[in-house]
């Protein structure tokens, strides 16, 4: 399965990945400057939260045990099949919102105009998702699940190297509890 | 996001960005694509121009994050204050070209524009204008503390002025009347040694290469301008390219110098550099026969082009410059409408686009199509003023475009006859503010490239209703316009 992966060192907080989301994703027009005039407003599926110094992209974990599949009362929520993805089948969503308060993340969010709860389905059906292709610093980029656990390894590890160095000079032992 | 297809419609452009591609040079359309999306918020109109330094605040056109700036300024506010800030570097830009900018007044406006001006200022605030209205602009956006509307007003006053502005450079104008105007590549034809003019280099150096091109030599040397309007006495140099095809240009391998003015893109320097073709600034001139010698030695250096275009691609008319040419134009033509295309080329549309295809469209339709800036280069370009075609004269001159048509029209007693003036694209914030000070007399304007006001209604709303109250109009829209909207904006709108 493919993720969206975020470099937190490059992120700005500028937002164009919410922008664009909300544009593609949720109106009609396709282009900004259509989208800014209908009625709902268009909503993004992904948003950027934190501040100035820690910006920080959300959007959809697909979490490989998702509350948010348990928590739909009418199977809404389903993991497709092909993708491994999860997504919403918005006929079928009543938006009781129940969704919204199981995700541990907070990235389910409700759409009252609509009626419908909206999240990143990962433009699963689009060659690279909006926000990746719009993100002017590159900061998120989308990855294979296996590669993205191999990149977190390889950085706990490298964290884990530069504070055994810096303790080892105070004396201390640091274990590396992954080996 | 904006993408767009086919660059440009001259075929000669399409075989120079395939070379551009085989010597992997990046032209403005790559800096273009690379650039998407660019700033959305700025693109709405929702990123504020205050400057106050404790921002920059924005707010989220789609209402889910921030309604407020950080000193409680709204969409509206923020918008409204954008155009006038973009207003007001026009009304700015404008000073440039005239020498005693303190002297605008009423008094300088001739009939007719003088009762237009008295009736849009008497709508827009009353008073008579003068230079200290971009005093009051400027500090009107110090901090937030007027309504849009009013900011909206300030706008339009500005955009008179830069037509007062233009108008005054056009009195201080004493060439002679009517010079000549060449345009295309057909003049990269010839085996001559070119040197490029690019920008507005000093008066004086552009007139001494004139006077060193045109000595007989055994290696004859020809001047032109890579689209920027450059008077000399009886002529404009000859225009190798449009603005926006000057990157083209250079790639062709033809020119073997460049001399840079005022005004010139970063970009030029850089691909002169990377194709290794000498460039001097205009301030750096010390003499014409060291400019010669390094054009000379540039073209025994560079490795020979396979750019051989035919020479008969060059178009060729005269000027228009004064009131009493442009009448006697529209009475021979005998046709009843006026239509007017000019601006700059903009990566956002094909570059030629709007001019080409409108220009004939009108055509067809039984109006007198003339033309100012890039839009008039591609329309000669195209052979819409040669003699084939049995078309008039119709370049304006590109300082004075329209107003010349508005006056001339005016002394036609056919002032309705105008049917619309359309900025095909904005190269700066002069042209906008010249396109809000024209809308603002009470004519039918267009722009082609969408404005950053689309992040407020209101400010739309009252920015149309305003100019209204005059009888003009300022068409925009949420998209680079196609040329059919443009013709159909002309016919019908």
């Amino acid at each position: 399965m493919k993720v969206i992966g975020v470099h937190l060192d490059r992120c700005t907080g500028c937002k164009t990945c919410e922008l664009y989301c909300a544009i593609e994703r949720g109106s009609n027009g396709k282009t900004l400057l259509k989208a800014v005039q209908e009625s709902p407003s268009p909503q993004p599926r992904v948003h950027v939260e934190g501040n100035n110094e820690v910006p920080l992209p959300l959007q959809c974990r697909h979490c490989l045990n998702a509350p948010c599949l348990n928590a739909c009362l009418t199977g809404a929520l389903i993991r497709d099949p092909e993708t491994d993805l999860v997504i919403i089948r918005e006929d079928r969503c009543i938006a009781c919102w129940t969704c919204t308060m199981y995700c541990p993340y907070g990235v389910i969010l409700p759409w009252p105009e609509r009626k419908v709860a909206l999240k990143c389905d990962r433009c699963a059906y689009m060659e690279n998702p909006v926000c990746v292709e719009v993100c002017p610093a590159h900061a998120l980029e989308l990855v294979e699940l296996n590669a993205f656990e191999e990149m977190l390894t390889r950085k706990r590890r490298e964290i884990h190297e530069i504070l055994a160095a810096r303790e080892e000079r105070r004396g201390l032992l640091v274990l590396d509890l992954e080996r | 996001m904006e993408t767009i297809h086919l660059k440009t419609v001259d075929p000669i452009s399409q075989d120079l960005l395939r070379r551009a591609a085989s010597l992997n040079v990046k032209t403005t359309w790559d800096r273009y694509e690379n650039l998407q999306p660019q700033d959305g918020f700025l693109r709405v109109g929702l990123s504020c121009p205050f400057g106050c330094l404790q921002g920059p605040c924005r707010i989220d056109p789609f209402g889910r994050g921030p309604d407020y700036g950080l000193c409680g300024l709204d969409r509206d506010g923020m918008a409204a204050a954008l155009l006038l800030r973009l207003s007001l570097t026009g009304a700015l830009e404008s000073l440039n070209d005239i020498s005693h900018p303190d002297k605008i007044g009423m008094a300088s406006w001739p009939a007719p524009l003088d009762a237009m001006v008295t009736r849009a200022l008497k709508n827009f605030g009353g008073n008579g204008l003068s230079t200290e209205e971009i005093h009051r602009a400027a500090l009107l956006l110090e901090r937030p503390q007027e309504t849009p509307e009013h900011l909206i007003q300030r706008a339009l006053r500005l955009g008179i002025l830069t037509l007062g502005i233009s108008e005054q450079r056009e009195n201080s104008s004493d060439s002679p009347p009517n010079p000549r105007c060449k345009a295309g590549y057909g003049l990269l034809a010839g085996d001559e040694i070119t040197i490029a003019i690019c920008g507005h280099p000093h008066r004086e150096v552009t007139e001494a290469l004139i006077q060193e091109s045109s000595r007989k030599s055994s290696a004859p040397v020809q001047l032109v301008s890579l689209g920027e309007w450059i008077r000399t006495n009886d002529a404009f140099l000859p225009f190798a390219c449009t603005s926006g095809e000057a990157e083209l240009t250079l790639i062709s391998g033809k020119i073997n110098l460049v001399v840079l003015g005022k005004g010139v893109d970063p970009s030029i320097r850089e691909l002169c550099r990377n194709l290794k073709v000498p460039v001097v600034r205009d301030h750096e001139v010390r003499g014409t026969g060291e400019l010669l010698r390094l054009a000379r030695q540039s073209r025994d250096i560079l490795t020979p082009t396979d750019f051989n275009p035919d020479p008969s691609l060059v178009g060729e008319t005269r000027v228009i410059t004064t009131v009493q040419d442009l009448e006697e134009t529209v009475k021979r033509t005998a046709v009843a409408k006026l239509a007017l295309l000019g601006g700059a080329d903009t990566p956002q549309q094909p570059f030629g686009w709007i001019p080409v295809e409108v220009a004939s469209a009108l055509r067809a339709e039984g109006y007198l199509a003339v033309g100012w800036g890039d839009a008039a280069l591609w329309m000669l370009k195209n052979g819409h003023f040669s003699e084939t075609h049995k078309q008039p004269n119709g370049i304006l001159d590109p300082f004075k475009g329209p107003l010349l048509a508005l006056k001339t029209m005016a002394a036609l007693g056919r002032p309705e006859d105008l049917q619309g003036i359309c900025f095909t694209g904005l190269r700066a914030c002069r042209d906008l503010s010249l396109a809000l000070g024209l809308a603002s007399l009470g004519l039918k304007v267009s722009v082609a490239v969408p404005l950053p006001l689309w992040g407020s209604e209101r400010v739309r709303n009252c920015l149309a209703d305003t100019i209204a109250v005059t009888g003009g109009s300022l068409t925009h829209f949420d998209h680079p316009a196609h040329a059919d909207e443009i013709l159909e904006w002309f016919t019908k709108g």
